[in-house]
């Protein structure tokens, strides 16, 4: 796939650490959001579906010198050399040249998993089972996004079908810009307590542009030079160093 | 001997030929009629002068109505407006009951697909009869196929069964047929951009 | 010529049909449609389809009632968000599940709890009106109590019950504690707090409406928060006081008699350290936080309700003395003037084993306390029955249940939430037609008893008199529209059923909800025997660790030998008062979200099971350091004993719970989220009792291995 080409705009996301307590807003919204289904009878927490996942890392230290912080942790967006994209056999994986999201097709899907090894973030998952709600909770399923069968990868995509929308609100009215206020992923509008910025990144005039040059912003395992779109933030040392390092991982081992 | 060995070669060759182009596509459609039939030359006529838009109307949000609700036919359908037993059928059973008609969609799209009218009629300025044909101007509504194995309808599958005119709009409405226009447009694509 | 059909000829014919048939779209357009028909099962669910609209409500599910905002596909809703823009909770923003729980209450049931976990058959309604109603003449002949636990206080249906006790002669008024609204000073402006100090209040979880989370981290408010574990809430706090669990009272004591420098007063004679003894704080700390009180006042004090008596009273004396005057909280309107009706009171004054009628009503919800506490107010043969939507949280105790209509369902009344200043009354309209058969509470009550006067059967009505009432007195507005606008009672229902709050005047005062008011105003013992709360703090004032010991309710704790303390290689933890031999301190946690409503949405598996960002209510979590000296690992199976009994365990380890302390969380069973006949299991608050010091979040414990 031609991940070299500069997409038109390039969404992406600030999350301010210091700013998340950890509620799971995000998590609720974006499942109610993507149709994704509760946890299937024998899920756990490594063969769950959760395109939002807060991870609990800690400073190390122990009680009362110990430190927390949430890591909500959805997939980045890289933009170069996207890890998932070049290992797709099926061409399932892009990055959609208008936005700049990295997409996940589950018809195409053909269920390998390679992607799911070759993401750094561990932010893919596998459908171990054909999704199942209580009956007739069907009824509160979101029309735009469609529901994912057993046997196939999903992900995060930045609330695709909420910039579908957008676009198609701004053609009805003749434009071909969409307003960025149209344009909000479920996550972003859920947390109570505004940690996540959204918006193009290419934008320098948007409070993630902004927000993405601060001093304290930092990205997941930077130094794999996937450039990643989802920017983090924190004024506290520990939580910038734990970028550096495989944040899911770190968090599981670190708890009993 | 050899003639006769031939031939029988020959006759399977003509019975599969015979099947394959005929038989089965005709088998591999399941048929039914719309529960009401509806005339939209009498309501796109000078009489009645409704334009497309009057019933399948696209808001300012950007949604596309589809086939109009009930709401949209009730105002003028309270009492039969003619005779035939369609229209009585319609009042006694749907208006009056105030019950939505279940009616076929030609076009619907499976639940992986997003489509959206807006940016076509309004930025890509396309007419419904590009991709619908004289829908409008027809006398009644055509019986409705639905693929027995895919499930699709037979307008999304397409028509014909060799694609020599594929921008003809019953050659179908599927990826390949929407990729090419987008293609021939010069327009961005990628899997989410018509995907959901 | 005899046309004889030989192998060779059918197997050309085939040959002939397999070259014709390649030569014919039919094969190829078959393989295509097969690839097709596998991305479409037939049994995948698909989302429904119809017009987009957008419907106002009010979020019934916890005390704060947040305006919502409902996207609705062909009328039924499909997601939820917050009408002014901003965050909601996990709870609210899947709130739209609920009526589709498994644990719906589809008819009435009966419920046997005589074997390990319970039976249940269902009834019909009559059963459980005779059983109600022969329970009332038995309670009458026998004076014993027919009691209300209502886990809404303050609602129209809230008045009618405490309307029908007041027409029994031993009727118990019980509202549930609310939470929030039990300990924080309702009525404060909280717009003019500069410093919150929290005893174990998760703050910056789920507490209150979600704004307050988000003021708490624009650090527009300085927290000071008094937890032994290093919750989230702690986490974002100014400062963080890990204090000994249990040793609350004596800490806010300490902080009062700096905040009147020793001089007579609540509080008197408890130095800081003598509280540091108790605490495991530094003095100067202790000191520090009162000047910093002070400083960046005005101050406000919060508590987790449960911590005790001698807690709750020392730490109201603390608002007191910060100038939140202590003035009982006044409730909205009566739907009807004049009618006598009982006062509310406490669990705790009942008589034990006095109870012979119990209702609980859960249509507006759960709320979490140990049962328990409520087993021990029961008479032999008592009768227990829930009103509630979901055989979950409190109502799997009863004997019968009711079912009764879930949020969005049924009209719902939110009171006045603890953090608004002026009365407040919101609708919670339904968005949804009831998928089951359900009762109406009032009608249920009407059911029961023929000795209530009035007219009223339904909640509704209720509910619109005192609508009427509010109208009649013309006060206060519907959002940005004065009540004396509506040209009647009526119009005035229709724009609360939009999801605006009628809003009154601003009170005059601050006013400080008194926790165990009941005791209070009678002055006498509470039942463990301990000093009412008139007498309590002179009694404290004294300088006597042993009197110390009668408020916290356990003996104090040993100092860890030094050389202990560095066994566990992790050095030494402030004023190193920790008990590391049993037994440990239980401490309970119980998060909004899992306890406000008895059911939360299947896909709250995405917090517990998926991730391991909320703990299973069977995870008992303990620092590293206490699971090796223990001789536990995490992931082992282990006993908890505590005076209530035992409960099978799962071992966890984490740093931010204190040494010597074993965390648990009351909450739903996540094993069990979303999954059709799963039951729950017995949680922490199914076997947890108070202590001497009413206490029931901080209880002594022993893990043993199972």
């Amino acid at each position: 796939m031609n991940t070299a080409h500069k997409p038109k705009a390039r969404y992406g996301m600030v999350i301010d650490l210091d700013r998340c307590n950890g509620c799971g807003g995000c998590a609720a919204a974006c499942a109610v959001e993507n149709n994704v289904p509760p946890a299937a009878p024998k899920a756990s927490d490594r063969t769950g579906l959760t395109w939002m996942r807060i991870y609990r890392a800690e400073n190390g230290r122990s009680f009362p010198e110990n430190r927390t912080a949430f890591f909500p942790i959805s997939c980045q967006h890289c933009g170069a050399h996207t890890p998932c994209v070049s290992v797709c056999p099926q061409n399932a994986v892009d990055i959609n040249p208008e936005t700049g999201v990295v997409s996940q097709i589950p018809p195409r899907c053909l269920g390998c998993r390679y992607c799911m090894t070759a993401c750094p973030f561990h932010a893919r998952y596998f459908n171990w089972s054909d999704p199942e709600w209580p009956r007739d909770m069907e009824n509160a399923l979101n029309p735009d996004v469609s529901v994912r069968m057993r046997g196939v990868v999903e992900k995060c995509n930045f609330c695709h079908s909420r910039w579908q929308a957008a676009v198609a609100k701004a053609a009805a009215n003749g434009k071909r810009e969409i307003d960025p206020a149209d344009y909000v992923p479920a996550c972003v509008e859920a947390c109570p307590t505004e940690a996540i910025a959204f918006g193009n990144l290419d934008d320098p005039r948007s409070e993630v542009s902004r927000q993405s040059r601060a001093p304290n912003a930092f990205r997941l395992l930077a130094k794999l030079g996937t450039d990643p779109k989802v920017y983090y933030r924190s004024d506290r040392d520990w939580v910038r160093r734990m970028g550096d390092t495989d944040v899911a991982y770190e968090s599981e081992a670190s708890r009993g | 001997m050899k003639n006769r060995a031939w031939l029988t070669f020959a006759v399977g060759l003509l019975a599969a030929l015979g099947g394959g182009w005929f038989a089965v596509p005709w088998a591999m459609y399941r048929r039914s009629e719309q529960p009401v039939q509806f005339s939209h030359r009498v309501h796109t006529s000078e009489a009645v002068g409704l334009s497309c838009q009057d019933c399948h109307a696209l808001s300012d949000g950007g949604k596309f109505g589809g086939i109009p609700r009930l709401e949209t036919c009730a105002p003028c359908h309270a009492e039969p407006q003619g005779k035939s037993a369609d229209e009585k059928r319609f009042i006694n059973e749907y208006v009056a009951k105030n019950r939505e008609v279940q009616w076929l969609v030609y076009a619907r799209q499976p639940e992986n697909v997003y489509f959206s009218h807006a940016p076509h009629i309004r930025l890509a300025g396309l007419k419904c009869e590009q991709c619908h044909g004289q829908h409008g101007t027809t006398d009644r509504l055509r019986t409705f196929e639905r693929n027995r194995i895919s499930t699709y309808p037979r307008d999304v599958e397409g028509y014909s069964l060799v694609r020599l005119q594929p921008s003809r709009w019953n050659e179908g409405m599927k990826m390949d047929d929407c990729s090419r226009c987008h293609h021939e447009r010069g327009v961005e694509e990628s899997c989410l951009t018509c995907h959901k | 010529m005899t046309m004889n059909v030989s192998r060779r000829d059918v197997l050309r014919f085939t040959a002939g049909g397999a070259v014709g048939a390649m030569m014919t779209p039919a094969p190829w357009k078959a393989l295509d449609d097969v690839a097709i028909w596998t991305q479409n099962w037939s049994w995948i669910p698909k989302p429904p389809k119809g017009p987009v609209t957008m419907r106002a409500t009010a979020c019934a599910l916890c005390p704060a009632g947040c305006p919502v905002q409902a996207r609705c596909i062909g009328g039924l809703p499909v997601s939820m968000h917050a009408a002014s823009g901003g965050g909601l909770c996990p709870l609210g923003l899947t709130g739209h599940h609920l009526p589709y729980h498994p644990a719906r209450v589809v008819r009435p049931l009966r419920l046997f709890h005589d074997g390990p976990g319970s039976r249940r058959i269902p009834v019909q309604i009559d059963a459980a009106v005779a059983a109600a109603a022969g329970a009332i003449r038995g309670a009458k002949a026998t004076s014993r109590t027919v009691a209300v636990i209502d886990m809404r206080p303050g609602r129209s249906v809230s008045w009618g019950w405490q309307r029908f006790l007041a027409t029994v002669p031993r009727g118990a008024y019980v509202p549930a504690p609310a939470r929030e609204g039990s300990r924080f000073p309702s009525g404060v402006d909280l717009d003019s707090i500069r410093t919150i100090v929290s005893f174990r209040a998760p703050l910056a979880e789920e507490w209150g409406p979600p704004q307050l989370q988000k003021r708490l981290l624009d650090r527009r408010v300085n927290l000071i928060q008094i937890e032994p574990t290093h919750s989230p809430t702690a986490a974002i706090a100014g400062r963080w006081l890990a204090a000994q669990p249990g040793s609350e009272a004596a800490l806010a004591m300490a902080i009062a008699s700096q905040l009147h420098e020793g001089t007579a007063g609540p509080g008197e004679g408890m130095t800081p350290e003598i509280a540091s003894a108790l605490t495991g704080i530094p003095a100067e700390t202790i000191a520090a936080t009162a000047r910093e009180i002070v400083q960046k006042g005005p101050a406000l004090v919060v508590a987790e309700e449960g911590l005790g008596r001698a807690a709750d009273a020392a730490i109201v004396e603390l608002n007191t003395l910060l100038g939140h005057s202590v003035v009982a909280q006044t409730d909205l309107l009566a739907p009807f003037a004049g009618e006598p009706i009982a006062p509310a009171t406490e669990l705790e004054v009942i008589e034990d084993s006095s109870i012979a009628l119990l209702l609980l009503d859960m249509s507006g919800g759960d709320a979490p306390f140990p049962w328990p506490l409520v087993r021990r107010k029961l008479a032999p043969k008592a009768i227990v029955i829930a009103l509630s939507p979901f055989l979950a949280g409190t109502a799997t105790h009863a004997d019968y249940i009711v079912p009764t209509l879930p949020y969005l369902e049924t009209l719902l009344e939110i009171p006045t939430p603890f953090d608004s200043t002026a009365a407040r009354l919101t609708i919670s309209a339904p968005l949804l037609p009831p998928r089951h058969a359900a009762v109406d509470p009032v009608k249920f009550l009407r059911a029961i008893t023929r000795d209530l006067p009035g007219q009223w059967t339904k909640s509704e009505e209720l509910m619109r008199a005192r609508v009427s009432r509010i109208h009649e007195r013309g006060e206060g507005n519907v959002g940005e529209k004065s009540v004396a606008d509506f040209a009647s009672a009526d119009e005035m229902w229709e724009g609360l059923l939009a999801g605006t709050p009628w809003t009154g005047a601003a009170a005059a005062q601050t006013r400080v909800s008194v926790p165990h008011q009941a005791t209070l105003s009678r002055g006498q013992a509470g039942p463990a025997g301990s000093a009412g709360w008139p007498s309590l703090l002179p009694a404290l004032s004294e300088k006597d660790r042993s009197l110390m010991t009668a408020v916290t309710g356990r003996p104090p704790r040993q100092k860890i030998a030094s050389s202990e303390q560095r066994a566990d290689g992790r050095g030494a933890i402030d004023g190193g008062v920790v008990a590391v031999n049993a037994p440990l301190t239980l401490v309970i946690r119980t998060p909004r979200d899992v306890t406000a409503s008895a059911a939360v949405s299947p896909v709250m598996t995405k917090l517990y099971r998926e991730s391991g960002l909320r703990r299973s209510p069977e995870v008992a979590v303990v620092n590293p350091a206490t699971a090796r000296q223990l001789g536990l690992a995490a992931g082992r199976r282990a006993k908890l004993l505590i005076e209530g009994g035992a409960l099978p365990v799962v071992i966890a380890t984490d740093h931010a719970v204190m040494p010597g302390v074993v965390e648990m969380t009351a909450g739903p069973d996540a094993i069990a989220l979303g999954e059709r006949g799963a039951r729950g299991r017995p949680g922490i608050l199914d076997v947890v009792t108070a202590d001497a010091s009413g206490s029931w979040r901080t209880v002594a414990a022993r893990l043993v291995e199972a």
